[in-house]
């Protein structure tokens, strides 16, 4: 049984190739005979495969003990009948309580065992989390909501609204939205534990309440349908290998007639001058280095495209340029010193290039801070932002 | 268990957030109330949550057993009323239902074994049995699982039973 989008509704699928059942929504019949046709499906399914079987609820939000007894049961007899299979049940830490719950399932059968999944959800998370990337955060921040407080507006923000950010990182955009605009309900969701509780307590030292700071998969949220009048998605959809995915749910968690935003970068566009040449080869490198790693930092002026293609309407685009006169040049150096050290750094390291080209790579962005800093340079960084309507 | 005696509430005692009082006839005429309830209150009490979504769902998941639990056994007649509280980290549910020996003699039973030494054991033992589901799985479940305090108080003349449960289901602040 296909899923349908509501998590509040149940259902079921079976992937053959993968050997995987899942399992998603809300489960809690009266009786165990309400679960016939899918402990059939399960039943059938099992009976298919070899070696390892595997058992998805990473997206079963609700699950009474009647549904849980009916498939332990019927797992513990597969094992019994099944000696050769080895089940593997995937969980997910944003639901809370399945790990524990089944947990009980592994303690007594040496062939189920649990695991929570709980790993990267897009391929750049290490880089960003680990990479010294949070203090630099508020910088970009910062200088990004010079232009963004009146660019929302044009986009449809106002006070009042009920708004989700998704992937908010730390949290200093929710923060700014909150006093700027005081929409009736913000939800701010990330899937960086650390990120989260860095903005709850900058949050909570800056006095500002209301924000419900969430831990979630910006590709399967637990968020409910058609809640919000205005989505934000800044920065994000370029770090993740199937950034369709996630437009999927923003356009699910929106209202319809409401907006989804997002703003996202193409890298090979930053500019400087003096050392224009140096600065170009440097981030049109820069845009291969991500692609390496399938994440696109050349996507901002994909945004349209994909946004037609999600399903959305009224789609509104335009762009700006943070630059080293936006305020004090310094915080513009900063954040490319950042983008050094995770780039040249790291990523590239981690690609095994050579040091004759990190050395190259690395003169580019010494170069831009150079443009920035320098008393008659300009330095640029462009970001295309697109915003459009779910239809009603 | 300890002998304890009834001990309605006050119309307004610290800590109360949400009251439902409905007849416990139409409560039990639908079974899709329990689902309604807990999520409608779950949704009601988490938004100052540290994580608003993950409280829900554990709050959610620990209130449903508890109202399934109580849609199967009660009294026949009279008032369901259920209390939402909180004192700090501490949210306690009380269920408080019409009763008659048969429903008391359940409960107490129920909790005396989610209580006791072994729920885990009894527990696991209830969860792999193949007799039809233990209608006293729900408790001990809420005790091993989400460690819960489960305690009951009655009202022999009015025919009352009120069973509550205290969950810390958020960690403690860094």
């Amino acid at each position: 049984m296909i899923s349908s989008d509501n998590a509040q509704t149940f259902a079921w699928q079976f992937n053959e190739n993968d050997q995987e059942f899942s399992l998603q929504g809300s489960l809690r019949p009266q009786r165990v005979d309400d679960l016939t046709g899918c402990m059939t499906a399960l039943e059938n399914a099992v009976s298919t495969v070899k070696g390892r079987f595997y058992l998805n609820v990473r997206r079963l939000v609700r699950m009474n003990n009647v549904a849980f007894q009916a498939i332990a049961q019927k797992l513990a007899d597969t094992c019994t009948n099944r000696p050769d299979l080895n089940i593997q049940i995937t969980t997910s830490s944003v639901v809370g309580w399945s790990t524990r719950k089944f947990a009980a399932l592994q303690a007594t059968n040496e062939n189920i065992s649990v695991s929570e999944y709980d790993s990267e959800f897009y391929p750049g998370q290490t880089f960003l989390e680990e990479g010294g990337f949070i203090p630099i955060l508020r910088t970009q921040t910062k200088l990004t909501w010079h232009h963004e407080r009146e660019i929302l507006r044009r986009h449809g923000m106002q006070p009042g609204l009920q708004m989700a950010d998704i992937c908010c990182g730390i949290g200093d955009f929710a923060v700014l939205v909150q006093k700027e605009f005081e929409p009736g309900r913000l939800v701010a969701l990330d899937h960086s534990k650390s990120s989260l509780d860095y903005a709850r307590k900058v949050a909570d030292e800056f006095g500002v309440r209301g924000i419900e700071y969430v831990f979630g998969d910006a590709s399967e949220m637990l968020l409910e349908s058609n809640q919000f009048d205005f989505v934000t998605c800044r920065h994000s959809l370029q770090v993740f290998n199937h950034p369709e995915h996630i437009l999927q749910e923003l356009f699910r968690i929106c209202k319809p007639g409401g907006r989804v935003y997002i703003t996202n970068e193409k890298n090979s566009h930053c500019l400087g001058e003096p050392r224009s040449e140096t600065i170009q080869w440097t981030y049109n490198e820069v845009a291969k280095l991500w692609a390496h790693f399938d994440m696109d930092i050349e996507f901002g002026p994909k945004s349209r495209r994909y946004l037609q293609d999600a399903g959305f309407d009224d789609i509104k685009m335009e762009s700006f340029m943070v630059t080293n006169l936006d305020g004090n040049p310094q915080d513009f150096a900063d954040i490319i010193q950042s983008w050094e050290n995770v780039y040249a750094g790291q990523m590239a390291v981690e690609r095994g290039d050579n040091p004759e080209f990190i050395a190259r790579f690395r003169q580019g962005f010494q170069d831009h801070i150079f443009a920035a800093k320098h008393p008659k340079g300009y330095a640029g960084w462009p970001i295309w932002v697109a915003s459009a309507r779910k239809p009603k | 268990m300890p002998e304890a005696s009834y001990s309605p509430s006050s119309p307004n005692p610290a800590g109360n957030m949400i009251e439902l009082d409905l007849d416990v006839q139409d409560f039990a005429s639908d079974w899709s109330n329990c689902d309604s309830m807990s999520s409608y209150v779950s949704r009601m009490v988490c938004h100052n949550r540290t994580d608003s979504l993950l409280f829900a769902n554990l709050y959610s998941s620990a209130l449903n057993e508890l109202l399934e639990t109580a849609f199967r056994v009660h009294g026949r007649t009279g008032q369901l009323v259920c209390r939402f509280r909180r004192t700090g980290d501490v949210d306690r549910i009380e269920i408080d239902m019409p009763s008659d020996d048969g429903v008391l003699s359940f409960y107490q039973g129920a909790v005396d074994l989610a209580r006791g030494p072994d729920a885990q054991t009894v527990y696991l033992d209830k969860l792999f049995s193949s007799d039809v589901p233990d209608m006293a799985l729900s408790l001990l479940e809420l005790s091993v699982d989400y460690g819960a305090d489960l305690s009951l108080t009655r009202d022999d003349q009015a025919q009352r039973l009120c069973l509550a449960a205290e969950l810390v289901l958020e960690e403690p602040k860094p």
